[in-house]
């Protein structure tokens, strides 16, 4: 694997700036395990598994624009699996998507959601929300980003040891 | 509202490793070598060793990092496992309930050196949630079984029906 370059995960501070450096970690670390192969190895899927290190990135960065843009600041936006979404299944790869544009789609998702969090507090509720379910705070929401992005780099552990032996936390 | 997160991480664990036979638990997978067991194993480890050993600053038997700690013996069962589990997570959110967020390792981490309570929380989450991504793989390996949690798949299966 390439050098480590992610942020390091805050030990004091406050609250806010600690959630949000160990979601920085998390995300970090779903580049660092893709970071060294080629774009066939990317796509490719190696274990029992339909997941490939592209198709996770692709499902997070669209799993963040439906908590932050999506849920936290109810803009209108595409996501796959909601009822007036494409049901496109956005763990797979289209033809005209590359390594390059999904992982700049990610960084684009992730600095979008960057700047959603600095305008809000962490009790302040999602501004969207259905009938039957309670608003989730951001707190909750950052909280639960940090939980989904981390099974992921599980998923990522697996599939990037699978492709040429690399492991790490 | 942490403590309820890295709860309903730990519940997945068990859930996991639900209707497989011993020896399906057992099994190293490859390339890594890992076991649903020694996941197990693992985690329990890394209960003890958070809570007891760091937090309180009481000796405790395991070590994390030990490679035998992620090898399951020949007496240790997922029942056996499941209950040593279950005890030190309840320990721990124990202990967890009796301090302040704001409290500091009694003896600290070599990697990460002196952390709060807040900190260890969000590092169970981050740490649990790694692994069950693992357990994910294994689990999907051995006989294509997938999922969350069980709340979130009793949901799904729910909004399914509607």
């Amino acid at each position: 694997m390439t050098e480590d370059t992610r942020p390091r995960k805050q030990r004091v501070g406050d609250e806010k700036a600690m959630l949000l450096s160990f979601l920085a970690f998390q995300r970090a670390t779903i580049i660092y395990k893709c970071e060294g192969l080629t774009e066939e190895q990317l796509r490719s899927r190696p274990t029992a598994s339909e997941l490939s290190l592209l198709g996770i990135v692709k499902h997070l960065a669209y799993v963040e624009r439906q908590w932050f843009q999506g849920i936290m600041d109810d803009r209108i936006v595409d996501i796959p699996w909601w009822g007036n979404g494409s049901g496109e299944n956005e763990f797979e790869i289209g033809p005209d998507e590359t390594a390059e544009s999904l992982l700049a789609f990610y960084a684009t998702e992730c600095a979008i959601s960057d700047e959603i969090i600095a305008q809000y507090q962490m009790d302040d509720l999602a501004r969207w929300f259905s009938t039957e379910d309670e608003r989730e705070s951001l707190r909750w929401i950052v909280t639960h980003m940090i939980e989904e992005t981390a099974r992921h780099c599980g998923h990522a552990d697996i599939i990037r040891e699978a492709i040429d032996g690399a492991t790490g936390e | 509202m942490l403590l309820a997160f890295v709860n309903q991480q730990r519940t997945a664990v068990p859930w996991k490793m639900e209707s497989l036979s011993n020896e399906q638990l057992r099994t190293p997978h490859q390339p890594s070598g890992m076991s649903l067991l020694g996941l197990l194993k693992h985690l329990i480890h890394v209960e003890e060793t958070w809570f007891v050993g760091r937090m309180l600053g009481e000796p405790i038997t395991s070590d994390p990092n030990d490679p035998e700690a992620w090898t399951p013996s020949v007496d240790d069962s997922l029942e056996s496992l499941c209950a040593q589990y279950l005890a030190a997570c309840e320990r721990s959110d124990e202990i967890a309930r009796s301090l302040p967020l704001d409290q500091f390792t009694a003896v600290h981490s070599r990697t990460y050196g002196p952390v709060s309570l807040q900190w260890i929380l969000l590092h169970m989450i981050e740490e649990i949630a790694r692994h069950l991504g693992h357990a994910d793989f294994i689990r999907e390996s051995i006989d294509g079984a997938t999922g969350v949690n069980p709340t979130y798949e009793a949901k799904s299966r729910r909004a399914h029906h509607d």
